[in-house]
């Protein structure tokens, strides 16, 4: 349907954004209090929170600089203060000096200004000198003005969380409705979860489009299931997960073959690294760990302007709970749906969409995925998601492989 | 009372209960879907959202649902009755069946 439009931000790289942030980058677990405190001085400021302090191997350390800069170019960020202690403090070999970190995002047109402790003095004198960029930049980025584009012009990403059996019946497969539209329109879409492939990777497998990404998909999948028999236990001992089990999903393969649904139907063009953006448009499958905390910012981090929490809720107990995720991705609001009709109703005010009306029979499924796209079309306009009203960040987990050293 | 169950697709052995059956046994379950309808009795109360077997499923048979294995049964099953961890087992990441060879027991 070409009348799928809404208003966005162009950026200087060509990514389209929906939301137009300043924003205040940590570029060392020193600066957090730096960029915490100036954010709260700040209107039209997001702010994140470096992830990183211990000593980690090369290749964790690269999935923390990719991290880093894509949130900094991220697709919803006009323009980034980047906060460090000094300009050449902390790891140099995989780019994560808060200088380098500067260099790289601003090689995608933005506006950036480093400021660090060292240079400025002290943390109060740095966090003035951030206060003072982000205000001139917050003005510059308000002149910027949203422009017409296309459904295809989005870029999204789902994790499913706190499942249940109707994550998988109505909940996953009208995300999956709004990826398949998303995908013929030309748009890019990222799910994941490699844990919660286990017992339905054959059908995940037979929709990549080329047989050496389905033997790595395939190999992936075998090396995460030999992972969870190396703990000794039967992988139900952590998922599914108690929450899971009280609502009903009582297997692995059962959690799986839900929440793969989620996918739509489309072709896979290839396996993204976490955090990393994909090499072109369509269906790509992200690898990473499923903690919530871990792959929302993770799906921002790969260009996702709106990470959506796909999300059984049957468990809840109470009837205004704190969601798992509330502003780790910073820059992209995250947006959650359900598909149990219970818990839409209990928790209305976390939810922005509910289609529980698939399980009571009162909406098919493609018309529940119609009314999905024409809500995520409005949230990419402007309309504020439940958890973007909220002010609170929390650090994102690195899936990283280890050992600490 | 008679109470809803939703089946997903034609190869399933289990369906969804919708409406809750809360008393012990007895009630009536409707199971419709993909053009089938099963009319069971409840051996006992399963929780909205759970699994009720449409079929007598025997030990060791696998379970399917979205006409995938789900599992395989752990003990007998009756059309009827609950199905979830008390008498279903997961195949896949079943490290405590593996020795310190690696091989399963």
């Amino acid at each position: 349907m070409s009348n799928d439009s809404f208003e966005g931000f162009l950026r200087p790289d060509g990514t389209v954004g929906v939301r137009n942030y300043v924003l205040l980058l940590s570029a060392d677990f020193y600066s957090n209090l730096t960029v915490s405190w100036a954010a709260n001085y700040l209107h039209g400021t997001r702010y994140m929170l470096s992830p990183v302090q211990e000593p980690i191997p090369g290749y964790d350390r690269e999935i923390v600089e990719r991290f880093l800069v894509n949130i900094g170019r991220h697709p919803n960020v006009a323009a980034t203060v980047v906060l460090g202690l000094g300009p050449k403090t902390g790891f140099s070999d995989q780019g994560l000096w808060p200088i380098q970190l500067a260099e790289k995002i601003a090689a995608s047109g933005r506006p950036v200004q480093l400021v660090t402790v060292e240079e400025e003095g002290g943390i109060h004198q740095a966090i003035g000198r951030a206060v003072e960029a982000a205000r001139a930049m917050v003005i510059e980025a308000s002149s910027i003005r949203r422009q017409r584009f296309g459904l295809g012009d989005l870029t999204l990403g789902v994790k499913c969380g706190i499942s249940d059996p109707f994550s998988a019946v109505a909940g996953n497969p009208v995300v999956g409705y709004l990826f398949d539209r998303l995908v013929d329109a030309g748009g890019t879409a990222l799910f994941d979860e490699k844990t919660e492939v286990i017992g339905a990777e054959h059908i995940v497998a037979q929709r990549f489009t080329d047989p050496a990404t389905v033997k790595r998909f395939l190999s992936l999948v075998r090396e995460e299931e030999e992972a969870a028999k190396s703990t000794g236990e039967d992988v139900r001992a952590t998922n599914p997960n108690p929450v899971n089990k009280e609502q009903g999903i009582s297997t692995l393969e059962e959690k799986s073959l839900g929440a793969i649904a989620k996918s739509g139907t489309r072709p896979i063009q290839g396996i993204v690294a976490y955090g990393e953006r994909p090499p072109g448009k369509g269906l790509w499958f992200m690898d990473g760990w499923p903690a919530s905390a871990s792959l929302i910012p993770g799906l921002a981090a790969a260009g996702a302007v709106i990470p959506i929490f796909q999300m059984g809720g049957g468990s809840w107990p109470s009837d205004n709970p704190p969601f798992p995720q509330i502003s780790s991705s910073a820059v992209a609001p995250v947006f959650y749906s359900t598909g149990n009709p219970r818990a839409h109703k209990r928790l209305e005010s976390n939810f922005d969409f509910g289609c529980g009306t698939v399980v009571e029979g009162k909406e098919s499924l493609d018309e529940a995925g119609e009314r999905l796209i024409s809500k995520i079309l409005s949230v990419a306009s402007g309309e504020c998601t439940k958890m973007e009203t909220l002010r609170f960040a929390q650090p994102a987990l690195m899936p990283y492989r280890g050992p600490l050293l | 009372m008679v109470k809803r169950a939703m089946i997903i697709n034609d190869k399933d052995t289990v369906a969804i209960v919708v409406d809750q059956i809360d008393i012990q046994a007895d009630d009536m379950v409707i199971a419709e879907g993909r053009g089938r309808s099963v009319q069971l009795t409840a051996k006992q109360a399963v929780p909205f959202g759970h699994k009720v077997a449409l079929v007598d499923i025997p030990a060791g048979a696998k379970i399917y649902k979205y006409g995938e294995v789900i599992g395989v049964a752990s003990k007998q099953i009756q059309a009827g009755e609950h199905v979830h961890v008390h008498n279903i087992e997961g195949a896949r990441g079943r490290g405590d069946l593996v020795d310190k060879e690696g091989l399963i027991r």
